[in-house]
């Protein structure tokens, strides 16, 4: 063979090598070297495997919905908390001070309904005959527990009364009607500012509702102005350093309130373009804030992880604060259902178990 | 007793020159012509070496504690365009774990040029190598390009089949431009492992 021939064979190589470098690509994620040096091997638990649904508190331990169960956590390990019966499966939970409440849902004789219950000790107990239960709609339940951050003293029940239709009660320790008829959107989140409760309200069709309450007496309707309720609401948090209601949506806007009423919410989303993530515009839910090494930040959850924003600020970002090399970690890809937070804590409830962000001399983001 | 047993069929096997490429005058005869055609069958272990990182300090990561050992296999056919030099075109796969079990994959398929020094009954070809490859951990997938420079010791069984090791040198470019530019990243392994090849 000539060397011309090999020369030329070594100059296609060549060429292969340099256009490929052109015309590489990784659309999603921050890179597979970066990924895999920065990757922290994950602790294993009873929960860390499992979509956590929902995290509170209660005393001096923590409690999760992961999968069709509660866990408990007094400070030591998960144990899990039996149903009141065989077979039945957690699809709530809330709490007041240090009493955790749960819905369950049962079969009985191929009937589907859905109930509250109290935990003591290790057992659950039926609530009350007067609180509402719910039998299975077109197939499907729909009793939810609501709670509010910040405040342990209360929580929502949102129940499905008909094909689209919806009740609400709040428990305080006394079972209170706040709908005095049915409504077309379920609560979906709540929020306190002063002595009144923001429940959002809003259905996957893109009606939304923001209603007011003190707690017992029957909801009025905000009627709001520069927040657009043809959009499906995510979340709603408070600002209670500054006065300020915070609503996202499942289209990637975050909103906020000029007002502690939730009236004025200026002149559009604080975001002029949707919040992106690696994968694309951000479906937003849950928001919560957190004291995070004395400065407060907003907490957003979203389909790949969540964002951050100093209550400072005006635009959302993926966490830099709060987590380091967020987008190694696999909570940047995980949807994120539940946030629970506490002074430098940041409790996540994920698809794929339960994440706590705490600051204790720098961010660290491990697994529960 | 056994191992010396073990050693000498050993020595005398490799010795006989069952297929000798050297010819009564004491010249080499290549088994090879132009046009000569080999199939390869690799297997053996993935050796991860170390991430660079150039905008990061410091640059160079030990994949220790990262990545695990893993496996490779890769299928080969070439051709030969000299009685020493061969153009192929390789077609492999790998497997390695991270701390959290998932997968990390790298799937190449390169160009090949190789040069075989005999040396007795025995060929060492050295070889160069570059294409794309398919890199995947977890949901992330990187179509790239790889480098990988290696040499292989063959023993001649027979005419046809010949047995030995290979070790190649990944090297393995991840670039990005932009935002993710500082995450640039040139992942570096080895492979050493079981060569099977067929002449024909």
């Amino acid at each position: 063979m000539k060397i011309e021939n090999i020369f030329s064979y070594l100059v296609i190589l060549a060429l292969l090598f340099v256009s490929s470098l052109f015309t590489a690509c990784n659309v999603n994620g921050p890179g597979i070297f970066y990924t895999i040096y920065n990757e922290k091997k994950i602790s294993e638990s009873l929960v860390s495997d499992k979509p956590v649904y929902k995290v509170v508190s209660a005393g001096s331990s923590l409690y999760v919905r992961a999968g069709a169960a509660v866990y408990k956590n007094d400070g030591t390990a998960w144990n899990k908390i039996d149903p009141p019966s065989a077979g039945m499966r957690a699809v709530s939970l809330g709490r007041i001070g240090s009493a955790i409440y749960a819905v369950y849902e049962s079969e009985a004789s191929g009937a589907l309904s859905d109930t509250i219950y109290t935990l003591s000790g290790t057992s659950w107990s039926k609530l009350s005959d007067t609180v509402p239960a719910v039998s299975a709609i077109d197939g499907s339940l729909n009793l939810s527990l609501i709670t509010v951050d910040h405040d342990n003293n209360i929580f929502f029940i949102n129940q499905r009364t008909g094909s689209g239709t919806y009740s609400f009660y709040s428990f305080d320790g006394s079972f209170h009607t706040l709908t005095s008829e049915d409504v077309s959107q379920p609560v979906i989140s709540a929020a306190v500012s002063g002595v009144n409760y923001f429940l959002a309200a809003s259905n996957i069709s893109g009606s939304s509702v923001l209603y007011t309450t003190n707690g017992s007496s029957t909801v009025t309707t905000v009627i709001t102005t520069g927040f657009d309720t043809a959009k499906t609401i995510g979340g709603i948090s408070e600002d209670a350093l500054n006065g300020n209601l915070y609503l996202s949506t499942r289209d990637g806007y975050l909103y906020k309130s000029s007002d502690a009423a939730g009236v004025d919410w200026g002149t559009g989303s604080l975001n002029s373009t949707a919040l992106t993530d690696s994968y694309g515009t951000a479906c937003l839910g849950d928001m919560a804030v957190v004291d995070y090494n004395g400065t407060d930040y907003l907490i957003i959850a979203a389909d790949n992880g969540y964002f951050e924003m100093d209550l400072t600020g005006t635009s959302p970002e993926l966490p830099t604060v709060t987590a380091e090399n967020f987008e190694t970690y696999e909570l940047s890809q995980e949807a994120v259902f539940s946030l629970y937070t506490e002074t430098d804590k940041i409790y996540i409830g994920s698809d794929n178990g339960l994440w706590l962000s705490e600051y204790s001399g720098g961010p660290a983001l491990d697994k529960e | 007793m056994k191992k010396i047993l073990f050693l000498l069929l050993l020595l005398t096997i490799l010795s006989l020159p069952v297929f000798a490429q050297i010819d009564s005058s004491g010249e080499y005869v290549s088994p090879y012509s132009k046009g000569s055609q080999t199939f390869t069958m690799n297997g053996g272990l993935f050796i991860p070496l170390f991430f660079y990182f150039p905008a990061l300090s410091p640059s160079v990561e030990s994949t220790k504690d990262h990545l695990s050992l893993g496996g490779t296999g890769s299928l080969e056919w070439s051709m030969f365009i000299s009685d020493r030099i061969s153009l192929g075109i390789e077609l492999a796969g790998t497997f390695s774990f991270t701390p959290n079990m998932n997968t990390h994959v790298l799937i190449p398929l390169t160009g090949k040029i190789a040069y075989v020094f005999p040396v007795g009954s025995f060929e060492i070809p050295v070889f160069f190598g570059t294409g794309l490859a398919v890199n995947k951990v977890a949901n992330q997938v990187y179509f790239g390009t790889i480098l990988k420079p290696g040499a292989s010791v063959y023993w001649n069984m027979n005419l046809r089949w010949g047995f030995g090791l290979t070790a190649q040198y990944w090297i393995v470019p991840e670039v990005y431009f932009g935002d993710k530019s500082d995450n640039t990243s040139f992942g570096n392994f080895m492979d050493i492992g079981f060569s099977a090849r067929y002449h024909f």
